[in-house]
């Protein structure tokens, strides 16, 4: 009974992250379509001015977003290294991030290595990192979700997100109220994303993963595999009083 | 019925937040987030962006320019520039601290400790495996710091780190605030070469327990560590009373 209630649960979680990846899909079969037939290193940035639009649309529909954008792999631009075209949205509207960029600078936005850039690169699948306060990029708690763009078997970069901490909140929170128990859902670092009850806070962390230690736990279950994300069910909290 | 109540909050929370926007401005040049050179957007349009008056903008902007962080050109390419010095300028933070009083830093040491100390302990409960390196790798760069200008960078991007690590939006803007104050004064030619060791180390103790997960031994490294950073600018600072009134004796 519990594992069907649980099953469920999990279904709809993948069901909604998917729904989720829907528009960096989008963006990424778009940014591929612009950078096919394109010599390696030759892509321009008014071969992807075009997206602006699309973009600025998908983020004024898109609550959960706090930004949308393309993140370029090294050496696939041709005017530039490390190259953005990343749009958020501010208390002032829609408008292009800007960022440190500049190629000598040692204070650059070096992206390469960043969790859900090289993710997304290496296992070439969406992959997601935080939530994280990202000082100096998007300049609040946010966690990043990038899809990898691909031409061919040649990965040219990534179409991201920065989603809203809150947002993921609202959606996953009655979700795991609806469990029979206390119920959280936690990442691979150990941090707790969201829970159904006041024991766990977000932004925690737990002192021991619960896949390291299932027997202290109902139920342990894996959420969609790209998130490292896992759902555990509380055994009921014991009264020692 | 609207109440209006701004003309009882309005100049109080404008003040604060042009100097908000200032702090934020100066801490993201000093720690480069925005390239030398660089034009920063029109007034109006960045005001957007931050959520407040163009006259409070304008009020940030004119702080930046005094301190040489930034130039205002006119003409048909005009507008205004990002002008970072990885090397700041002694002379405005010597006449700052100065100009202080002794309870005014005891004061700003009172937040740090509030601030500082708190984010040690919540990042050692909850950094992720990155945050730790990066804080690490920040005092091995403190190490390597020679010049003025790196160690202060080295120094406030350790801290401001740490508070990042923590996962609280507020907690990183009150320590970039703090930063933005006090980093330049600390690093003055008064500071002796076995402080600047000292540092280092409690900067260590604090990254170190950080790394171990140990929450209060986390908290307690870094109140020294302000308590110990209170105690140098306080001497920094007596001494520049005694240099001026030596060359301006009364």
């Amino acid at each position: 009974m519990t594992a069907d209630v649980v099953r469920s649960a999990v279904e709809q979680i993948g069901r909604r992250l998917e729904d989720q990846l829907a528009p960096l899909r989008g963006l990424a079969d778009q940014v591929a379509h612009a950078a096919q037939g394109v010599a390696v290193g030759a892509l321009r940035e008014k071969d992807l001015a075009h997206l602006i639009a699309w973009i600025t649309a998908e983020l004024e529909s898109e609550a959960a977003y706090v930004s949308l954008g393309f993140a370029a792999a090294s050496g696939v631009m041709a005017e530039r290294d490390h190259y953005l075209l990343w749009l958020q949205r501010r208390a002032g509207g829609i408008g292009r991030l800007r960022i440190n960029l500049s190629q000598n600078d040692p204070d650059l936005y070096d992206y390469f290595d960043m969790e859900w850039f090289s993710g997304a690169e290496r296992r070439k699948e969406p992959s997601i990192y935080g939530p994280y306060v990202d000082y100096a990029g998007a300049d609040f708690l946010v966690l990043t979700v990038a899809v990898p763009v691909q031409v061919g078997s040649r990965f040219v970069g990534v179409a991201g997100a920065d989603l809203d901490p809150d947002e993921l909140e609202r959606w996953l929170v009655p979700l795991l109220r609806a469990l029979p128990g206390e119920a959280l859902v936690v990442n691979g670092d150990r941090s707790v994303l969201a829970s159904g009850s006041a024991r766990w806070m977000p932004g925690e962390r737990l002192a021991v993963h619960p896949a390291a230690a299932p027997e202290g736990w109902r139920t342990v279950v894996e959420l969609s595999p790209w998130t490292g994300w896992t759902l555990a069910l509380a055994e009921p909290e014991v009264d020692r009083a | 019925m609207v109440i209006d109540t701004s003309a009882l909050i309005a100049p109080l929370a404008a003040a604060s937040r042009a100097e908000e926007i200032s702090a934020r401005l100066t801490e993201a040049i000093h720690l480069g987030l925005i390239a030398d050179g660089e034009q920063l957007p029109p007034e109006v349009e960045l005001a957007q962006q931050f959520g407040v008056a163009t006259m409070t903008l304008r009020e940030s902007i004119a702080s930046l320019r005094e301190r040489g962080l930034v130039e205002t050109r006119r003409g048909r390419n005009g507008g205004t520039f990002v002008k970072r010095s990885l090397e700041p300028p002694e002379e405005p933070d010597v006449a700052r601290l100065s100009d202080v009083s002794v309870g005014w830093l005891r004061d700003a040491a009172d937040e740090q400790l509030a601030i500082a100390g708190l984010a040690a302990r919540l990042a050692a409960e909850r950094a992720a495996p990155r945050s730790v390196r990066l804080i690490v790798g920040l005092v091995d760069q403190l190490v390597a710091a020679e010049t003025r200008g790196a160690r202060i960078k080295a120094d406030s991007r350790f801290h401001i780190e740490v508070a990042i690590a923590t996962r609280s939006d507020r907690l990183v803007r009150r320590e970039v605030a703090l930063q933005a104050e006090v980093a330049g004064m600390l690093w003055l030619p008064h500071l002796a070469e076995e402080d600047v060791a000292a540092i280092v180390r409690e900067h260590h103790e604090i990254a170190t327990a950080i790394a171990a997960e140990d929450g209060e031994g986390a908290q307690a490294a870094s109140e020294r560590h302000v308590r110990a950073n209170l105690r140098r600018l306080t001497a920094a600072h007596l001494h520049l009373l005694e240099d001026s009134s030596r060359e301006n004796p009364r």
